[in-house]
């Protein structure tokens, strides 16, 4: 009800849609700073802040990134917070995180398109760590930047089967992605490149 | 997706075992299958619509079912049990890990009948690995995963089939074909029954973790976000779940109904422009030539302003000129019984029945061709619900452009388009 008073009062002097959001974010906020809060109501104000979120909503959801629980929440809400700030504190949580929290990190920041993301996102595509580098090379699609198309080809001509079986996966989508953004001529190149690369690979291996 | 183990570079060869059925690919040119070849389909979650689905599958003759992935170990048994019992066939081998499916080469279909948190990952990986996919609805828990899913599927050439099995079912068939022939006049509105809008429930009390090789939970929760073990969950109690269920319920059976709508309307390749909820049994919504789509509440009990008798999912499609309602008891409801003139169906045929779209999609695994309910008309149907439902839950009018696929000047809206997959599933 209060919220409801309030939004009728602010849509009275015409300022609507920026007031809402910021009441909603600054109650998720609230349900995130009780330490009385269930766990159950802190995941829902995460999602919550992935609806409505700005940069302000950053610093709460960014710790949660380590937390067992609540990691896949804080993630998404980030994720979809569109202020750059979201993708800097995704790209900064590294150190603070286990294995597959990292590889959670990796999705995400392919999904939100990162492209300051792409040479860290290359080295681990070349990496020791399978699970890793076969997110990274998804992400690294998603992208699809000159940079993140190189670093695909890369990790296609010197991996083994299984990176190779992921980096082809992750090149026809590249290529996918090129073409519904009418980067046709790119998407072609990325075309011959695989193909040279695959004839390559398959002489190798024979 | 973690990557295939099997080796990328012998993919397909035949080298790789040896199997006691040839799987049908490695006959064909260019993932083709010949047609005289039996199909090796595995199954994939396969619960309670699961068994039903499949034993649509056992009784063709050109399917040889060979194994069943499941996270808990019950299930997985029973459904070695159904096939063992149905099929003869003692041999089907129950495994706990999905890609232990995905991998095989002799295998060339899967059926995925999991929760809905699994049906878009599941069914890209399993293209990814090559396979043709018959999912069970709703077949994608977001508007993102609705798209995703059919540019795998376009990307990887592979057939799929959506769980939305009324596309096969006569009285739906003739219903929708009224509707497009032009003999109810300019069609005005199609009618879509759901059932009633619901907010998330919130989690169940924690349980002890199982033991793993009885419940996988990790694996049971797949790409939907952690939450803590009930054994509920795995018996069924996942709808109404935030990240486990979609759509507030609205696409429980809106996948279906809003499918035959956007069938009956030749609009398989667009959604509405606009979606509006009135409560929580009504969601209008819009086409861009002002045709209406009313998503409205039916039951299991005749609920809501429908003809009396039609069963659940029923649809109704209105004309200027007439109107034809159709629901799962296999009746067909009309303005003028001179509409029906000539159209024949089976009465017999339930709403719920699989049998013929189960034999489109072996047809189609055969030739190529796009089943009825292939993933471009299951995207945009899917998206028709999803842009519905969100509609619901911000309880405003919300416009669509069905081109970009997005909410227009509606942030929030557009930020509900998706959501993150829990590592380390990813598409």
């Amino acid at each position: 009800m209060k919220t409801g008073t309030i939004s009728t009062l602010l849509l009275l002097i015409g300022s609507v849609m920026v007031p809402l959001l910021q009441a909603d974010e600054a109650s998720a906020l609230k349900v995130l700073a009780d330490e009385s809060a269930s766990l159950h109501d802190k995941a829902m104000a995460c999602d919550e802040l992935g609806r409505v979120g700005t940069a302000k909503a950053v610093p709460a959801l960014a710790p949660l990134l380590a937390d067992e629980q609540l990691h896949d929440y804080a993630r998404d809400g980030l994720e979809r917070i569109p202020d750059p700030a979201a993708g800097k504190a995704l790209l900064a949580s590294w150190k603070d995180l286990k294995h597959s929290q990292r590889i959670g990190v990796i999705i995400s920041l392919g999904d939100r398109g990162e492209k300051r993301a792409v040479p860290r996102l290359a080295k681990i595509a070349k990496g020791k760590n399978e699970p890793a580098a076969g997110a990274a090379l998804t992400s690294l699609a998603q992208i699809a930047t000159k940079e993140s198309v190189e670093a695909l080809l890369a990790a296609y001509a010197e991996g083994g089967d299984e990176r190779q079986f992921a980096a082809k996966n992750a090149i026809d989508l590249a290529v996918q992605k090129l073409e519904q953004a009418d980067r046709n001529d790119e998407a072609t190149e990325l075309r011959k490149a695989i193909s040279a690369g695959k004839t390559a690979a398959v002489s190798a291996g024979n | 997706m973690k990557n295939s183990r099997r080796s990328f570079l012998k993919k397909g060869a035949l080298a790789v075992g040896a199997p006691m059925i040839i799987p049908s690919s490695v006959l064909g040119l260019g993932g083709q299958v010949a047609p005289s070849n039996k199909i090796v389909l595995g199954g994939i979650g396969l619960g309670g619509r699961g068994r039903k689905v499949l034993e649509r599958f056992l009784k063709q003759p050109d399917v040889q079912f060979v194994t069943v992935a499941d996270p808990q170990k019950e299930r997985r048994e029973i459904i070695q049990r159904v096939a063992a019992k149905l099929y003869n066939n003692p041999d089907v081998e129950p495994v706990q890990d999905m890609y232990e499916v995905f991998e095989r080469d002799d295998i060339d279909s899967v059926l995925i009948a999991t929760g809905d948190r699994w049906h878009a990952t599941a069914s890209i990986i399993a293209a990814q690995h090559g396979k043709d996919v018959y999912s069970e609805k709703p077949c994608s828990m977001t508007i993102r995963e609705a798209q995703e899913l059919d540019d795998a599927i376009l990307r990887t050439e592979r057939v799929f089939q959506a769980g939305t099995q009324r596309r096969s079912v006569d009285n739906f068939e003739v219903a929708a074909s009224l509707a497009r022939s032009g003999k109810l006049g300019n069609i005005t509105a199609v009618y879509a029954g759901i059932i009633k809008l619901e907010k998330d429930l919130p989690w169940l009390p924690e349980e002890p973790l199982p033991e793993k090789s009885e419940v996988d939970w990790d694996r049971w929760l797949g790409p939907a976000p952690w939450r803590p073990y009930n054994k509920l969950y795995c018996q069924g109690r996942w709808r109404g779940h935030h990240g486990l269920a979609t759509g507030y319920k609205l696409l429980e059976w809106g996948s279906h109904t809003i499918d035959l709508c956007q069938w009956a309307l030749d609009a398989d390749g667009t959604t509405p422009v606009e979606y509006e909820a009135i409560d929580d049994t009504t969601v209008h919504g819009k086409y861009a030539n002002g045709v209406k789509l009313v998503c409205r509440l039916a039951g299991f009990k005749g609920e809501g302003d429908w003809k009396p008798g039609l069963g659940s999912c029923p649809v109704r499609f209105e004309g200027d000129e007439g109107w034809v309602e159709a629901g799962d008891f296999g009746k067909i409801e009309v303005s003028d019984p001179k509409l029906l003139e000539g159209a024949t169906w089976d009465p017999e045929m339930g709403g719920t029945d699989p049998l013929k779209h189960v034999r489109n999609f072996l047809d189609c695994v055969k030739t190529r061709e796009k089943p009825v309910c292939n993933s471009t008309v299951a995207r945009y149907g899917h998206v028709a619900g999803h842009a519905a439902a969100i509609s619901w839950k911000l309880g405003r009018k919300l416009e669509f452009d069905p081109k970009a696929e997005s909410f227009v000047s509606d942030d929030e809206a557009n930020r509900m388009k998706g959501r993150a997959r829990r590592a380390p599933w990813h598409v």
